[in-house]
């Protein structure tokens, strides 16, 4: 095909009215956490004004993906992963330690993360390796053969020390929910899960007494169905191990800080100044907005500096502080019809390379904005990930956007699908 | 493709959206504890303590003011010291004091300062303060601290001390708080609100780091500090140190009084303690002590001892006569020794001649006659008639009364009235020969020291007093318009007892406390007493016109009023009106202090 459709229009309205109104929520907050009447507002130390910058840098490429062919898209994913697994491991080796981490590169000043880039990648190369095999996840040979696509960005940042961005990788499994994978596995993965975190709360003794009840009973109710013995006894094997693997975890493989903060969520009172101290202020600040907030600017945990990462990671506690329960759940909504209608597009495409790329979209912006969302209110460890259009950061802020931006376009190509 | 692909997602977001809800619901609107938290997160409680009165002489010499002390607080977190022996050595406690003291402030937090040692005296501080810096984590507060510069006058000043339980509790205004100070005796306690002032609050906001910036909802909530009121006393502080000084050794009491105003010039109780070992850190050790102390120094004799009044009494005794006219100034009377006890010696006496010897006999037919008018022929009602006139008489004088004064321990002393036999007899069944030995001042009556002392300036003044006071001015405000009382006896009937009373001093039981131009005007009491040596009393003033100065003393187990307490109060009113004393020798006697072995 020849036609350029550069027409903005047919974007999806619901879509691009969310994201604009998610950027201004998110640069009024950053405004607010970052005011001070020394700062003035045009300066590279102020973080909204840089926020500013980066908000228009999304533009300029919110048009250059309107001009470019979808097939140019297309062929891109494969040089783009490769890439993005090179960029990663040059990192390992070049990178600039930031906050016990190693995973920014740094040119002449500019921050430049590659694991947030590479996020945007494995989505393309997902929606490749779908639509030109024709591929379904039904067997364990083809799990794997995807798997390891995730896994190997997702190894490298570990590597980098970077735990809250890796985890984001599981979210690609729920792609593959949609494209064939068994529920079976989501709920074990998940009653892992649970057993972990009840082996930090529960004595161990009491936890091996449970499950070899629980069991005995399940061999004695299936005494006939000797394929369920076969299966209830390796699942049984496996909670043994998460639970023993759950102090090599614990003491061997997290950091001292991260184990802190998992021991804090479950008890945020155990070190209120240490790894508590975040979700401590963050409840604070969010529970003291009450049902009206304090008003914009007014907020008293916001404006001296009470919650630490405000502006990029605990960025909703200002939201929470200022504008209260009604402005949170006004934000709240607006994020769950912006995701829902990822959803519905991404489902309706009849292209599968655009519907596997739609899902990942979905399942990356709906986990960042679970976790996020669930470590500022206290139900959930704090690991380091942004919440997407809101936080502060360039990296983040453009590589959510190129996601959205694709995704406009493959569906806003839609009707010229036919000639392709 | 079997029906809708999306349910899962749906369901996850449905989840989500309902566990967000339910979340931010308990956080926002159901709990409301967070907006408190955010509250005492940037919002800091300062006390500003109000610096407690300051407490002067009539002459303006400052008889307490407040000196800093130091609080030592410890932060356990911060806390780290190079050298451990030099740190105890400093706060002179032990290894394992030490370690108790940082368990126990451990316990409490690691982070909040806690309490590590009181008090430090400044003079210790001053010593110590260049070795502070050794020992990080370790802050120390300055707070005033009552200071004593006469370290006298104690009983009456009263002393603070934290408050106790009770303190708290028993505070209607809510006012005070763990470890604040309060006053717990005399002007101390009785002035409490006066000398405290009101402590300010102001509430300031902090960021997280703890900088200060600027005050809350601007200082609209804030409560100003208000010091404490400057509190004049009547005291002349050089002639209550003077007068402790003669007491130095001994047990009893003086109180002087300005006749002309009630004033108090001086009160003094001995034993006595420096006031300034219940100000500080061996407070509760201190105050043991004083309590262990068999001569109850901490007890203040001047109001609250009480003594039968002795011959001193006589002198009411004759102004009631002359009042009632049952005896005239012209009487003369033969009186034999077969009534009473008597050191006086028979033979013809008129009214003058009985107070300067002090006749018991005398007085003696002088009550019978106040009591037994014969206004009713039964003895018994008569006797019982008499009495109550002769108590309404007595109660004029101040006796059986606390006189309104400004410290509210104080004792009333006892006047007996006609229920009191009843009760102690039967009704009916009492008469003059059971009470004849209150004609002498002894008996039930019982006095108080500035009871005695008023009834000196009633004379002195010839018939009227003021309500003793101490305290003049609060805040540089006269207190109140003390008014005169009449007692509503013939000024006439004074004049005569107090030519007695020049008498008694020129020729009679206080010739050693005579001096020519003092004029003193006096009479002396020897206070039986049932349980060791006499008591030796004295009242009196001078000069005997326009008086000065009224006193009274009683000194405990001294024998003959002529001799310790006339001398005290001799020399005591020759200082005050002259502003030194030239009697060397009787100032040396009464030093000395042997009034006992003379009397054999």
């Amino acid at each position: 095909m020849r036609k350029i459709n550069i027409s903005i229009f047919s974007n999806d309205v619901i879509i691009t009215l969310c994201y604009i109104i998610l950027v201004f929520f998110g640069f009024i907050s950053i405004y607010s956490s970052q005011y001070s009447e020394e700062l003035p507002f045009v300066s590279l130390k102020n973080e909204s004004f840089k926020q500013l910058i980066w908000i228009l840098i999304c533009l300029i490429i919110f048009f250059i993906i309107q001009i470019i062919e979808y097939r140019f898209i297309f062929d891109l994913a494969v040089p783009l992963y490769f890439l993005s697994i090179i960029l990663l491991v040059l990192v390992l080796l070049f990178g600039q330690e930031v906050k016990s981490s190693v995973s920014w590169f740094n040119f002449f000043g500019l921050k430049f993360q590659p694991s947030e880039f590479a996020k945007f990648s494995t989505a393309l190369i997902l929606a490749k390796v779908f639509d030109s095999s024709n591929l379904k996840v039904d067997s364990v040979k083809s799990l794997i053969k995807v798997s390891t696509l995730i896994l190997i960005p997702f190894i490298l940042i570990l590597f980098q020390g970077d735990t809250g961005t890796a985890l984001v990788y599981f979210s690609f499994f729920l792609v593959l929910l949609r494209e064939g994978l068994s529920l079976k596995f989501f709920f074990i993965a998940l009653s892992f899960i649970v057993i972990f975190m009840m082996g930090i709360i529960l004595e161990k003794t009491i936890l091996y007494t449970i499950f070899t009840i629980l069991f005995l009973i399940i061999v004695g109710l299936s005494i006939k169905d000797f394929k369920r013995i076969i299966n209830s006894s390796i699942f049984f094997v496996l909670v043994i191990l998460v639970i023993n693997g759950q102090d090599f975890l614990m003491n061997d493989v997290l950091k001292p800080h991260q184990k802190k903060r998992i021991e804090s969520l479950i008890n945020p009172n155990a070190d209120p100044l240490g790894a508590g101290w975040n979700v401590t202020q963050s409840k604070i600040a969010i529970g003291s907005g009450s049902f009206l907030g304090k008003g914009y600017m007014e907020g008293s945990q916001t404006s001296f500096n009470f919650v630490p990462f405000q502006s990029t990671d605990f960025i909703f506690s200002v939201i929470g502080e200022e504008f209260g329960y009604l402005g949170s759940m006004i934000f709240i909504i607006l994020y769950f019809i912006f995701l829902y209608r990822i959803l519905i597009l991404a489902e309706n495409q009849k292209d599968k390379f655009a519907r596997v790329f739609g899902y990942s979209v979905f399942s990356i912006i709906f986990f960042h904005f679970f976790v996020n969302i669930s470590m500022t209110l206290g139900l959930f460890p704090v690991v380091g990930i942004p919440l997407p259009f809101v936080s502060y950061g360039g990296s983040s802020l453009l590589s959510f956007s190129l996601l959205i931006f694709i995704f406009l376009k493959l569906n806003s190509f839609k009707p010229s699908l036919l000639s392709r | 493709m079997s029906g809708d692909k999306t349910v899962i997602f749906k369901i996850i977001l449905g989840l989500v959206l309902i566990i967000f809800s339910l979340r931010l619901f308990y956080l926002q609107v159901y709990n409301s504890e967070y907006r408190t938290l955010s509250e005492e997160n940037i919002v800091h409680l300062e006390t500003i303590y109000p610096s407690r009165g300051i407490i002067y002489d009539r002459n303006d010499s400052i008889l307490v003011e407040n000196r800093p002390s130091y609080d030592f607080y410890i932060i356990p977190r911060k806390f780290s010291v190079k050298d451990t022996a030099s740190l105890l050595n400093v706060f002179s406690i032990d290894k394992y004091q030490l370690e108790e003291i940082i368990t126990k402030a451990a316990n409490y937090s690691r982070y909040r300062p806690s309490i590590f040692y009181k008090d430090m005296s400044h003079k210790r501080f001053a010593q110590i303060q260049s070795d502070l810096y050794h020992f990080s984590g370790i802050y120390h507060v300055s707070k005033p601290t009552r200071y004593y510069p006469f370290k006298s006058l104690s009983h009456a000043l009263g002393y603070v001390a934290e408050v106790s339980y009770n303190d708290i509790s028993s505070d209607t205004t809510n006012y005070y708080r763990q470890r604040d100070l309060i006053g717990k005796s005399g002007i101390e306690k009785n002035f409490e609100k006066d000398l405290r002032g009101n402590k300010g609050v102001r509430l300031k906001i902090y960021d997280v780091r703890g900088n200060e910036s600027g005050s809350f909802k601007g200082g609209e909530d804030d409560i100003i500090v208000e010091n404490g009121s400057e509190i004049k006393l009547s005291i002349d502080i050089k002639l209550q140190r003077y007068i402790e000084k003669l007491l130095e050794g001994k047990t009893g009491s003086v109180v002087a009084i300005d006749p002309s105003s009630g004033e108090l010039l001086a009160i003094a109780s001995a034993p006595s303690f420096d006031p300034n070992i219940l100000s500080g850190r061996d407070y509760s050790k201190n105050y043991r002590n004083l309590q262990l102390d068999t001569l109850n120094p901490i007890y203040n004799r001047a109001l609250t001892a009480t003594y039968p009044p002795g011959s001193m009494f006589k002198l009411i005794q004759a102004l009631i006569g002359l009042e009632e006219n049952v005896v005239s100034k012209e009487d003369q009377i033969y009186v034999d020794l077969s009534r009473i006890g008597d050191l006086a010696p028979a033979g013809i006496y008129d009214l003058n001649k009985a107070i300067v010897n002090s006749s018991n006999n005398y007085f003696h037919m002088l009550f019978r006659k106040l009591i037994n008018q014969k206004r009713d022929n039964n003895t018994f009602i008569d006797s019982r008639i008499g009495l109550d006139r002769w108590s309404e008489y007595v109660k004029k004088f101040g006796l059986g009364s606390d006189l309104d004064f400004d410290i509210s321990n104080i004792s009333s002393g006892f006047v007996p009235s006609s229920e009191y036999y009843d009760g102690f007899y039967g009704k009916g069944r009492w008469k003059f020969s059971n009470i004849y030995s209150l004609s002498i001042g002894q008996g039930e009556l019982l006095v108080t020291p500035i009871q005695m002392a008023n009834f000196a300036s009633i004379i002195a003044n010839r018939g009227y007093y003021y309500n003793p006071n101490i305290v003049t001015h609060i805040n540089g405000k006269k207190t109140s318009n003390n008014q005169r009382k009449y007692l509503d006896i013939d000024k006439t009937h004074f004049d005569y007892v107090v030519d007695a009373m020049e008498n008694v001093v020129m020729n009679g039981s206080a010739r050693r406390a005579y001096m020519r131009e003092l004029m003193l005007c006096g009479k002396t009491s020897t206070v039986q007493n049932p349980h060791g040596y006499d008591h030796s009393g004295f009242i009196g003033f001078a000069p005997k016109n326009n008086p000065k100065i009224a006193i009274a003393a009683y000194i405990e187990n001294a024998g003959w009023g002529g001799r310790s307490a006339a001398s005290i109060s001799s020399l005591a009113s020759e200082y005050y009106i002259y502003g030194k004393t030239k009697r060397n020798w009787l100032e040396d006697y009464v030093l000395k202090g042997d009034f006992i072995d003379e009397e054999n």
